[in-house]
């Protein structure tokens, strides 16, 4: 039987993905791992791998159209088949498995093989009302659009544009928007309508940050002013948590994590990358990690996962010389904040006018869970990280020395059994003596957190459903490590036979498991807890 | 039996026959669409039972042969019409010849199950009992369908309200290929009748003014209020079960031999014995019979059939 | 308007229309001496007399024919089977010769007969309670009516009788008991064919039948309090069957569940299905859905009896799947 590439589900809220570039054609050779093509979502391109080798029998939708996640992508005649008799078997197949009738009566939807799920009711209303169906997104049974999506589109939709151009008005081209553009365009209008917006603005004195920057540069660090003021984000969103939060039906909605959403052009519309977990970030971290992620988006490699669940979002203008902005918030994030161009200005300093770098600031809130007040504290914590140029960590920082991959420094201070030890920006402390984390211990948290992670990935790639999973990991108490056992519980739909077969994946997947010698008595236990329903 | 009775039950059977020969070649020609299940050999039986009911009786037929609709004087066309499923019969073409109706003379149709008739003959004897009249009901029946459970029903449910419905079993000896002995408990049907304390004769079918007196005294136990009666006619199915059976489960020398007790002739012989038919006379009746056949047969060809639509008419009243 | 039972109802109408025309008979096991296992009939052999009032044997063959018999010879009979089940053993008297006899014979006679069924899962088996119209839908010829409550009960069954054409009339056993207003007028009829809205909504449309139709009711209190405003619909009939009437209010609603007492596959529900299928699909915004016996016959004990027969609870749960 041929193999189907389907489009994938890349985000939770993803329903569709738009085919933006075949890089094989119908009758190519194709080996499993192959990318095949480019599909943009939302939020990003991604490369679709072939998920196994073979020949590319037929290419089911065209360059530019749109799909349906679970839509049909192309089809891979597997080595020994001929592609003839795949596409055959293949057509044969969806002939059966569909109904046999006449075709439906055309919704009033544009030229799209990706099936359009729609109840009889609401298709009718969107004939009538001249709704696009395939934009909407189903509420019904297994995704089925309502009469009731239709009506709150329909009621959605902003007036079409009131005068009509006058005849002597044509333009010179028609730019489409990309899908990235369209539905940005979509959620900055949700946001503008249903966020009332204030914004407070201050201007701060860049001397000292600049300073820390060329600092910390001299030393090998590559700080970015824009790393600057994701560090202030940081501080400030730290001390005020009611910002680092959603407005969600009378209530805001919280978040420990801090993850921060960094605002980046690229010629397909705006991005949004996110770091996630800022709050314990360095600044040296958040460098990196920034540095990362533009890496990646410049080489279009960024992941979904990559651009989803910001709680706070900045948008470096001063790249482009603005100086001042108005924010508009991304619902349903609480805040967002533009740092404008560091001029020279004069400012008053101690009752003189002196020259110094100046950096304006505007911060959006979303006054429906934020007052002034609250505000007033973040804006202005805002200004004081950077006005006082110097952050805890940074001190840290300026000792930080470049740094390989997999390579780890650990340096024994003083009498104790105490030894530090340090993976680039990342410290921590092992100690031989009662007081701390001993290297065994430390050695079955690694093989305890490879395995969750292999796991995990394992998951991932397998679209297993996977919740919580906890590891115990144990070794016998004294002397050298003769077993080490492994209880694994996993929060899971899957049977067990999958489960186990997950789990067999995982550890084979997992770099520290290949460590235990083959003496050693290794035992791993499975859990499996049901996952908590709906 | 007077002369007049004796020689009109005559007539009936000769036209009987004569119409069963016609329809076979019609049948059989292609030129009717219809089928039938033919009375030869049992016109004595039908025709002398029905000469006994009166105009307000209550009449519901056998399948076997078209005597009954002679003998109680419907007109040859409208069975012809029937027959071809056409205009002009007296069921448009919905129920085959199988179900002839005629409501002015009681003629209630026919159940296309075997044994379906019995509860109805029970029905219009309730009926008849309810209103206080004194008509009667006279059910022909088969003996093969003398085993249906509705038989026993029927007469017991009869017996027991007293209901004046004469139950008469032509008993030929075969239900299709099926001969009687081997179907059947009872050597005799009209035994049957013990099970529910009601009168059961049997009588020989094929001796017209034997039967004649049979149902006459069935008939006046029934009109007295005093309940149903059985009575077996023995007589003998001469053709098929069908126009065109093959009838290869009967011996020829058996039905040859039934053929040697061919009614017709034998009556015709004891009329001529009482000086009530010549030769003349037989040949005039054959002719009269003849022609009237050939009248209703033109007729019948000349009448359209049911417009298709009117297969969804008289589902509801 | 008076207060009184549904098995009141039907003696009500009984004696009515005895009383209005003296070709109306009744008949059946223990009506006439006992008044009927359900006590419908006491009173009416000692008014009518034994000739229109009468017990039979146990010959459902001989007496439910004899029904038709008598229908085509100008009564109008009334036939009290003990049990709506028992029409299985009369399959000819019902189907072929009482809903075939006026077609196949080209319309020459009429067949006036009602045969009252008591219906309905009581504790009783697999073969005393079921719900059968279903199997009598499918015939042609038949008129079938369902009444719900005691004013439809006695306006239903006199039209029955009136009604020159064979018509099943379910009574169902659980309803006898249930009280309703009654309009005094003796010749106050329900027509054939008409459904009722018993309760107006616009959210969903729930059709119930019979017996359901009190719980479709108390389903419809619950899910207004939660602010949805279902429609409940009681065909009355099941033939004719008000099609306009299920399809307007499918039209209003775009929602559809059909509670009925009878096994799923081929019930009332399917037929409803396909007839919004071809009549308006368009109007369609969820699957139809039905409550019904899960194909299985009605065992008897009472727990077992209470997992198979549509309750209020499975009722509820229909609706709400499709309101969420």
């Amino acid at each position: 039987m041929p193999v189907v590439i389907q489009m994938p589900k890349l985000g939770h809220a993803m329903t569709e993905g738009t085919v933006l570039q075949w890089h094989k054609h119908a009758g190519d050779k194709v080996v499993q791992g192959e990318p095949v093509l480019t599909v943009e979502t939302d939020k990003a391109q991604v490369e679709i791998e072939a998920p196994a080798s073979g020949v590319i029998a037929r290419l089911a939708a065209a360059q530019g159209e749109v799909v349906q996640v679970g839509g049909e992508l192309a089809v891979i005649a597997l080595n020994g088949e001929t592609v003839d008799a795949a596409m055959t078997a293949r057509a044969a197949a969806i002939a059966s498995a569909q109904p046999p009738s006449g075709a439906p009566k055309a919704a009033a939807t544009g030229a799209s093989r990706g099936r359009v799920i729609a109840s009889p009711r609401a298709k009718r209303l969107a004939a009538e009302r001249g709704i696009d169906l395939s934009g909407l997104s189903g509420s019904g049974p297994d995704g089925m659009i309502t009469e009731d999506d239709v009506r709150r589109t329909s009621e959605n939709q902003t007036a079409a544009l009131s005068a009509p151009t006058p005849g002597a008005l044509v333009p010179a081209r028609r730019e489409k928007l990309t899908r990235i553009q369209a539905v940005g365009a979509r959620n900055l209008t949700q946001s503008w309508q249903q966020v009332p917006h204030f914004v407070q603005m201050v201007r701060a004195d860049m001397s000292r940050a600049m300073d820390a920057r060329r600092a910390l540069n001299a030393n090998g660090a590559k700080v970015s002013v824009t790393d600057l003021i994701l560090a202030a984000a940081v501080a400030a969103l730290r001390e005020n948590p009611r910002v680092n939060a959603s407005y969600s039906d009378g209530e805001m909605l919280i978040y420990d994590r801090i993850n921060l959403g960094i605002a980046v052009d690229t010629p397909d519309g705006l991005i949004v990358p996110v770091i996630h977990d800022a709050q314990s970030l360095d600044l040296a971290a958040i460098s990196a990690r920034a540095a990362e992620l533009a890496m990646k988006a410049r080489d279009k490699k960024l992941t979904p996962s990559d651009l989803e669940a910001a709680t706070f979002t900045v948008s470096n203008l001063g790249a482009y010389g603005v100086e001042n902005g108005t924010p508009v918030i991304f619902a349903p994030q609480a805040a967002l904040m533009f740092a404008g161009a560091i001029r020279d200005e004069v400012l008053a300093i101690g009752g003189k006018p002196e020259v110094r770098p100046a950096m304006q600031i505007a911060i959006a809130y979303d006054h429906r869970g934020i007052d002034g007040a609250t505000a007033s504290r973040f804006t202005t914590r805002v200004k004081q990280f950077l006005e006082d140029g110097v952050n805890p960590a940074a001190q840290a920082a300026a000792t930080v020395q470049p740094h390989r991959k997999r390579e780890v420094t650990l340096s024994a201070p003083g009498d104790s059994l105490r030894v530090d030890a340090s993976y680039g920006a990342h410290r921590w402390v092992l100690d031989g003596d009662d007081g701390g984390v001993d290297p065994v211990c430390a050695f079955l948290g690694a093989l305890g957190g490879c395995l969750l992670m292999s796991l995990r990935v394992a998951a991932r790639v397998r679209k297993a459903p996977l919740g919580r999973a906890s590891i115990r990991a144990r070794a016998n108490e004294k002397g050298h490590v003769k077993e080490v056992q492994v209880e694994l519980e996993v929060e899971t739909s899957l049977d067990d036979e999958k489960l186990h077969r997950l789990v067999e994946v995982a550890e084979r997947g997992c770099h520290i498991r290949a460590l235990i010698r083959e003496d050693i008595a290794y035992n791993m236990t499975v859990r499996r807890i049901e996952a908590a329903s709906n | 039996m007077d002369r007049n009775l004796k020689l009109l039950i005559y007539r009936n059977m000769i036209v009987s026959r004569r119409l069963e020969e016609r329809i076979a070649e019609l049948i059989k020609a292609g030129q009717v669409g219809g089928f039938m299940h033919p009375g030869v050999g049992q016109e004595a039986l039908q025709c002398a039972a029905i000469a006994g009911l009166r105009p307000d009786d209550y009449l519901l037929y056998a399948h076997r042969g078209v005597a009954y609709w002679v003998a109680r004087g419907i007109p040859l066309e409208k069975v012809l019409c029937d027959l071809a499923g056409r205009e002009g019969g007296t069921n448009r073409g919905k129920g085959g010849v199988m179900r002839v109706v005629y409501p002015e003379l009681g003629v209630l149709g026919e159940s296309g199950t075997l044994g379906g008739c019995f509860p109805i003959a029970t029905g219009a004897g309730l009926s008849i009992k309810v209103k206080g009249g004194d008509q009667a009901v006279l059910v022909f029946f088969g003996d093969g369908t003398s085993n249906r459970g509705t038989f026993h029903e029927s007469l017991n449910l009869c017996a027991v309200r007293k209901l004046p419905v004469v139950f008469l079993c032509e008993n030929n000896g075969w239900a299709v290929s099926m001969p009687t002995e081997r179907s059947t408990a009872v050597r005799d049907i009209a035994d049957r009748a013990k099970g529910y304390a009601i009168p059961g004769v049997v009588v020989d079918g094929n001796d017209p003014e034997k039967v004649f007196d049979a149902v006459g005294e069935a008939l006046k136990r029934a009109r007295s209020g005093a309940g149903p009666s059985l009575i077996e006619a023995k007589t003998y199915r001469l053709w098929g079960h069908w126009i065109g059976d093959p009838d290869t489960y009967r011996s020829r020398e058996e039905v040859e031999k039934q053929w040697r007790r061919d009614p017709i002739p034998a009556f015709e012989a004891r009329l001529a014995g009482e000086g009530l038919l010549n030769d003349a006379m037989r040949d005039e009746i054959d002719r009269e019979a003849r022609a009237k056949i050939d009248r209703a047969i033109e007729f019948m060809q000349k009448q359209s059939f049911p417009p298709p639509e009117s297969a969804l008419e008289d589902l509801f009243a | 308007m008076r207060t009184i039972t549904y098995a009141q109802a039907i003696k009500e109408a009984l004696v009515e229309e005895m009383r209005r025309d003296p070709t109306v008979i009744l008949y059946g096991e223990d009506v006439a001496n006992f008044g009927g296992i359900f006590r419908i009939t006491s009173g009416l052999k000692e008014e009518f007399g034994d000739e229109r009032v009468f017990d039979t044997p146990i010959s459902e063959n001989a007496f439910v024919g004899a029904g038709v018999g008598a229908a085509l010879t100008g009564l109008r009979p009334v036939v009290e089977l003990q049990f709506a089940d028992f029409l299985f053993t009369t399959g000819d008297e019902i189907v072929l010769k009482a809903g075939m006899w006026r077609y196949a014979h080209g319309g020459a006679y009429k067949v006036p007969l009602v045969v009252r069924c008591p219906s309905g899962a009581a504790g009783v088996g697999p073969e005393h309670g079921q719900c059968p119209e279903a199997f009598f839908m499918h015939a042609p010829g038949l008129k079938i009516v369902s009444p719900s409550n005691a004013a439809d009960a006695k306006g239903l069954l006199k039209s029955a009788i009136r009604e020159d054409n064979p018509v099943l009339y379910f009574e169902h056993k659980l309803l006898y008991a249930t009280k309703g207003e009654v309009p005094d007028d003796p010749d106050y009829l329900v027509p054939l064919g008409k459904a009722a809205i018993a309760r107006e909504g616009d959210a969903l449309t729930l059709v119930a039948i019979s017996a359901m139709v009190p719980k479709a009711l108390a389903v419809a209190d619950r899910l207004a309090k939660e602010g949805h405003h279902i429609e409940v619909i009681d065909p009355r009939s099941l033939c004719p069957f008000d099609r306009p009437a299920i399809i307007e209010s499918v039209k209003k609603t775009g929602k559809i569940v059909v509670a009925e007492e009878s096994y799923r596959t081929l019930g009332v529900g399917a037929e409803i299905g396909a007839m919004l299928m071809e009549d308006a699909l368009e109007y369609l915004d969820r699957p139809l859905r039905r409550v019904a016996i899960p194909d299985v016959p009605i065992p008897t004990a009472a727990i077992l009896e209470q997992f198979v027969i549509p309750n209020e609870e499975k009722i509820y749960q229909a609706c709400r799947e499709l309101l969420a």
